[in-house]
């Protein structure tokens, strides 16, 4: 057996010690060698739409169409547990704080915003442009909620946890969780576009230091980053989460290089509460950056 | 129209999205099934399906009424159900099932049970079929490890123990006079019951571990303690409820500290089973198992598991 397959056998191990299935790509930013699991089926993209928007928007402000410090009112905005989504009273923010906020919280209200102002149609260009083919962007924040909402016969969060724990099959009935009908992209698509975005290929290098700058500031460190604790490594990422979806993408930065990591994980369980699962991407992201490092 | 019977064509056609497996699975013709799904749609007055030449799917009515569907025809099983039972003139005596891992507590439960109650029949099996038995009628009381999903249960009354750690005799954590902290634990493989017993409690044990910054290295099955001695002799501690007897040769049990990682169980039923055996019989597991070292949790719970959503954990985050 070699190295790569016993590690792609550990990966799916890991993954089914806590009930879950799921995809992961690693590339090596520097050598251009890779490791994956899965990596090209479609996965749900949840939250980490927000980093295709990000490439989006500052690529419009790299061609004159917008200006990254224009002010925003936030009128009828998105709500959410973060940032803006989570206040009452009326805002007016610059386009670039919304961005900061959707990156380093997953603002829902800034996210959809700047989707306002960008527009679904550059984000599909965008996409084009970069030649991510399997990735699409259908939906803000305020339709992936209604759509939860809806399946589930729910008013609220609070309504849609209790409603998953009521009825054990809804989890796998939701459309939000199905590729063919929300925004999605493969595990590899990821890692591309983050390489894209490391290497000053997906905007101005300007533009691309800001978003390196924003996947920086996320405050979550219960994914990604649990993999690779101390002072030795940088993360810079995005997660995702939907019911029974926990995801992280992003670029781990250490002693033996930089990595560019993409990390699904999906159950059935319909427990909101999950800090095993959220470990456990770290750990797969470990096992396969050790698996790629010379 | 029996609308009973086409809901059920319905939520077959609904399930597989493809009306030849539909009909498979109902054993009977493709055309009969679309000629009664049909009539369904024309009783309602809306579309149900989507037909293209290459797949079915749900309209936003269809999906709606997934769910509604559903819920009637668990009603009428249970209607169903509930009058051949009194038709059969019952089954006798109660059934209670206790789970593997109750161990001795077990012949405990039911040598006292079985004093007052002598036509209580036991039976052992792990805490998700427990659930399914109840709710096809063929189990009146489970002691159930929880948190579990799913509706339609009450857990009354309830009850945690504190899990001990089962090590081998000379290792350096086995002559701890005090109960174990989990951290000391922290990098290990842990040999733990199978995950398919119950699902949602070994994950939020798993999931605490790692919160208490105890996360293992690996996990190992193990359905018995004797097993898991065999495990240990490669490294792994077993996390479990303390053995009935003693513990297998060279091995050692450590209780382990912290309230929340206690083992936690519900005597569970059926909601709206109210019959009056099965109150006494309740009443003795809530006496009986105080005797036996199990604390009493809290009141009873109607319906399943609520959850407090942290931000990190919400959808979208």
């Amino acid at each position: 057996m070699t190295a790569r397959s016993a590690a792609t056998r550990r990966l799916e191990a890991v993954l089914g010690a806590v009930g879950c299935r799921g995809s992961v790509h690693v590339r090596d930013l520097d050598r251009g060698t890779e490791l994956g699991l899965r990596e090209d089926a479609p996965i749900v993209l949840a939250s980490m739409f927000k980093l295709p928007l990000l490439v989006a928007l500052l690529r419009a402000s790299d061609g004159g169409e917008l200006d990254l410090c224009a002010p925003v009112e936030l009128r009828d905005r998105t709500s959410g547990p973060t940032g803006l989504a989570a206040m009452q009273d009326p805002a007016t923010m610059s386009v670039r704080d919304l961005a900061r906020s959707m990156m380093a919280v997953s603002d829902n209200a800034a996210a959809d915003a700047l989707l306002g102002l960008v527009g679904l149609a550059r984000v599909q260009a965008t996409l084009a442009a970069l030649d991510l083919r399997e990735t699409v962007v259908l939906q803000d924040c305020a339709d992936l909620q209604r759509l939860l909402l809806e399946d589930a016969t729910a008013r609220d969060a609070a309504q849609l946890a209790a409603r998953l724990h009521e009825d054990r099959e809804l989890i796998t009935r939701l459309r939000v969780r199905d590729p063919s009908r929300t925004n999605r992209s493969t595990a590899r698509e990821l890692t591309r576009l983050l390489e894209l975005i490391w290497a000053d290929q997906a905007a101005s290098p300007h533009a691309c230091r800001l978003a390196r700058t924003m996947m920086a500031s996320q405050v979550w460190p219960h994914r990604l980053a649990a993999g690779f604790p101390g002072d030795d490594w940088a993360v810079a990422s995005k997660t995702g989460t939907l019911p029974g979806v926990r995801a992280d993408a992003g670029v781990i930065e250490g002693p033996p290089g930089r990595y560019a990591v993409a990390v699904v994980t999906i159950t059935d369980a319909p427990a909101s509460s999950a800090p095993q699962i959220d470990g456990v991407i770290g750990t797969l992201a470990r096992i396969s950056v050790d698996a790629l490092a010379p | 129209m029996d609308l009973v019977k086409h809901l059920r064509y319905f939520l077959a056609v609904a399930e597989e999205l493809h009306f030849g497996r539909a009909a498979d699975r109902l054993h009977m013709a493709q055309s009969p099934l679309s000629q009664r799904v049909r009539a369904l749609e024309r009783s309602l007055g809306v579309d149900l399906f989507l037909r293209t030449s290459r797949h079915v799917e749900l309209t936003d009515a269809g999906r709606q009424l997934v769910g509604l569907a559903r819920g009637v025809l668990d009603s009428v099983d249970e209607l169903q159900a509930a009058m051949a039972e009194v038709a059969g003139g019952g089954t006798g005596g109660l059934r209670v099932a206790v789970p593997p891992e109750l161990g001795g507590a077990a012949a405990a439960l039911a040598g006292m049970l079985l004093g007052s109650h002598p036509d209580v029949e036991f039976v052992e099996a792990v805490s998700t079929e427990q659930l399914a038995a109840i709710t096809a009628r063929r189990l009146d009381i489970g002691i159930v490890r929880t948190p579990f999903s799913g509706a339609r249960f009450v857990q009354r009354p309830r009850f945690e123990h504190r899990l001990g750690v089962l090590l081998p005799a000379d290792d350096p954590l086995a002559t701890a006079s005090a109960p174990l902290e989990a951290i000391r634990l922290a990098g290990r493989d842990l040999a733990l019951a199978p995950r398919q017993w119950a699902p949602e409690a070994h994950d939020e044990f798993l999931g605490l571990l790692h919160a208490v910054g105890a996360a293992p290295r690996a996990i190992r099955e193990a359905t018995t303690v004797e097993f898991a001695a065999t495990l240990l002799l490669q490294g792994a501690a077993y996390v479990g409820l303390p053995p009935g007897g003693p513990t297998p040769a060279g091995t050692a049990w450590v209780p382990l500290a912290g309230r929340e990682l206690s083992y936690r169980c519900a005597a569970v039923h059926r909601r709206g089973d109210h019959r009056p055996e099965l109150e006494a019989v309740i009443g003795m597991i809530e006496q009986t198992l105080p005797r036996l070292g199990w604390r009493p949790r809290g009141h009873p719970q109607l319906g399943p598991r609520r959850e407090q959503v942290r931000p990190a954990n919400s959808p979208l985050a």
